[in-house]
């Protein structure tokens, strides 16, 4: 690889959206106090507290940024593993840099708990290559798979492109329990279900919940795009890169165990499918299309979805017994 | 021996090219509607730098992948601008083809990416020198030649509009282009007319175009699809988003965009 073409793959993934969101995360969590002063242990307690699994303790809503921003910079770190898997980057062009960030980044042990309790596995087996101790046992990283350089580049190219799309955004700030439409009573998730259960109720702020069905629809067309290029050898991997969205999406908490089916939580792609307000739409739609002497069939539109979702529980199937045991455990 | 790949996600190109040889075809792909420069075409991309050369036919060209991002474009005029440009870099050995005389240009384009190449190939005037005795083939994948009511939403997106009681714009109002995709809007007939009159009448080359139909492709709308002049089209089984992805299946992979490569002369 020439150095010029090095150069252009490690700036872009250097200075990616993702570096940006996650500047916050820099400045709170990766500053580390004087080694053994009063400060440094004041600041390992705090993280230790910012950084806690929400399934523990509710995170509050100022806390909520600090890590979303922690979950961008991790981003830049599941890239790279990526790209060094893939060898799409040699590993001995950034190995230092990679050391000094990680080693930064993660000083703290309420951050190394974060990689345990999210599964940034990834990250987990870019310090082993790096050479990071995070205090884990022996951890296999995985084989570089030469000569997927260009998959890398495919899924790298259309992971941009979800910084850039305000529906799916927007649903995934519904996944993630922002509130957009309703309070701390009625949230969003709530509304939506209903709203999707429901063939002709009216509801106040219809065309927002209309955008999370199209939100939806997006998060899933994404996915499938990335599993429909992958070899069953890639899918795990590239697959944790996404877990977290897919757990939400199909009601899978995460726990002390893993990934595991919650049946209190909702199979959002389940909903749609079943929802009478869609099949109720497309039907009108298809009536109107009618009228216009058109021969489109907007029915058919939910089974490409149905097709599509089908794709995306097969990656997540793949993706969750690849890890079904957690391999970050800490000494 | 697998093929050198240039990859520049910013500015939104990748670049193919044969390793042991300068080869004088170079194949463009313009991707659609809300696709990236890569992952619309799926695993081509990998396939092709690893495969190509294992290939009597894939081995005689280089490919390069180009895009844009879909909320800046404003016209189909723009797409075709994109690859004009990335054609005249081409032939005035530019980098990255500064190894390259290339004589034979090829290009594949789907969905929206369709009508920026038939502006191209219209638009005379745009197109640098030599570009139109190079053109061997233009195959075009999904080609929304009608537009659509319901274009560019893609999936269920499509009737989400027609939910909210708003026809056609789901859209943030940064996708202009968006109104150049619904039938019987100006530009499109614009469009149109503009390539019969240069088939008809025109002095330089159009080029031969050949269409790829989707029976499933209801973004596009199969069923109402009304073709243009001079095209030569074949019909396959699959829906539009489906009908450019390379799936992966190693030295065995298929796809339609694959057996149109191998068809090019």
């Amino acid at each position: 690889m020439s150095e010029s073409e090095l150069k252009a793959r490690i700036d872009f993934l250097k200075h990616g959206r993702w570096s940006e969101r996650g500047q916050l995360a820099w400045e709170v969590i990766g500053k580390r106090p004087a080694a053994g002063s009063r400060s440094e242990v004041k600041s390992q307690r705090e993280l230790k507290t910012l950084l806690r699994a929400h399934w523990k303790d509710a995170i509050y809503e100022s806390e909520g940024k600090i890590r979303d921003s922690f979950d961008e910079a991790l981003t830049l770190y599941q890239l790279y593993e990526l790209a060094i898997e893939t060898g799409y980057l040699p590993l001995d062009e950034v190995r230092q840099s990679i050391h000094g960030e990680l080693s930064q980044l993660l000083w703290s042990e309420g951050a190394r708990r974060y990689l345990k309790y999210y599964s940034y596995t990834s990250v987990a087996f870019l310090a082993k290559r790096v050479g990071v101790d995070l205090g884990f046992k022996e951890i296999t990283v995985p084989r570089v798979r030469n000569q997927t350089e260009g998959r890398f580049a495919s899924f790298l190219s259309q992971h941009v492109l979800w910084y850039s799309d305000d529906i799916l955004d927007g649903w995934l700030g519904f996944l993630d329990d922002y509130l957009v439409i309703g309070d701390l009573n009625d949230a969003d998730k709530e509304i939506f279900e209903s709203f999707l259960n429901s063939s002709t109720k009216k509801f106040e702020e219809e065309a927002a919940l209309w955008d999370f069905v199209a939100g939806a629809d997006r998060l899933i067309t994404r996915l499938a795009e990335v599993a429909d290029m992958l070899s069953d050898d890639d899918k795990p991997y590239y697959g944790m890169f996404y877990a977290y969205w897919m757990a939400k999406m199909y009601g899978y908490d995460l726990g002390d165990e893993g990934f595991l089916r919650d049946k209190e939580q909702v199979d959002w792609s389940e909903q749609l499918v079943r929802s009478k307000r869609i099949r109720h739409q497309l039907n009108r739609a298809s009536e109107e299309l009618k009228k216009n002497k058109s021969n489109e069939v907007p029915e058919n539109l939910l089974d490409l979805f149905v097709a599509k979702d089908k794709i995306v529980r097969n990656f997540w199937d793949v993706t969750r017994k690849q890890f079904e045991t957690d391999p970050i455990q800490f000494r | 021996m697998a093929r050198e790949f240039f990859d520049r996600q910013k500015e939104h190109w990748a670049y193919v090219r044969r390793r042991d040889l300068a080869n004088e075809g170079l194949v463009i792909f313009v991707h659609g509607f809300r696709g990236s420069y890569l992952s619309t075409w799926g695993e081509l991309a990998n396939y092709l730098t690893e495969h190509a050369d294992s290939d009597l036919n894939l081995a005689k060209w280089d490919y390069l992948f180009v895009g844009y991002e879909t909320y800046s474009i404003g016209t189909f005029m723009a797409i075709a601008q994109i690859i004009a440009s990335q054609w005249e870099k081409a032939a005035k050995q530019d980098p990255p083809f500064e190894r390259n005389a290339y004589k034979d240009l090829a290009i594949f384009a789907h969905s929206l990416g369709t009508l920026g190449v038939r502006q191209l190939l219209c638009a005379i005037s745009l197109q640098p020198q030599g570009m139109a005795d190079a053109l061997r083939k233009a195959v075009l994948f999904g080609s929304p030649l009608n537009g659509s009511h319901l274009a560019g939403l893609g999936g269920l997106g499509r009737f989400v509009d027609f939910a909210k009681g708003k026809p056609a714009s789901l859209m943030p109002g940064s996708f202009r282009i968006l109104d150049a995709l619904k039938p019987e809007n100006p530009e499109l007939e614009m469009l149109h007319v503009w390539s019969k009159t240069i088939r008809t009448h025109g002095k330089g080359k159009f080029g031969p175009t050949r269409i790829i139909l989707g029976a499933d492709d209801h973004v596009v709308g199969r069923s109402t699809m009304v073709s243009w002049e001079d095209n030569s089209e074949c019909t396959t089984s699959m829906d539009h988003r489906a009908m450019v992805k390379v799936a992966n299946a190693g030295a065995n992979t298929q796809g339609a965009v694959i057996d149109e490569l191998r068809a090019l002369r």
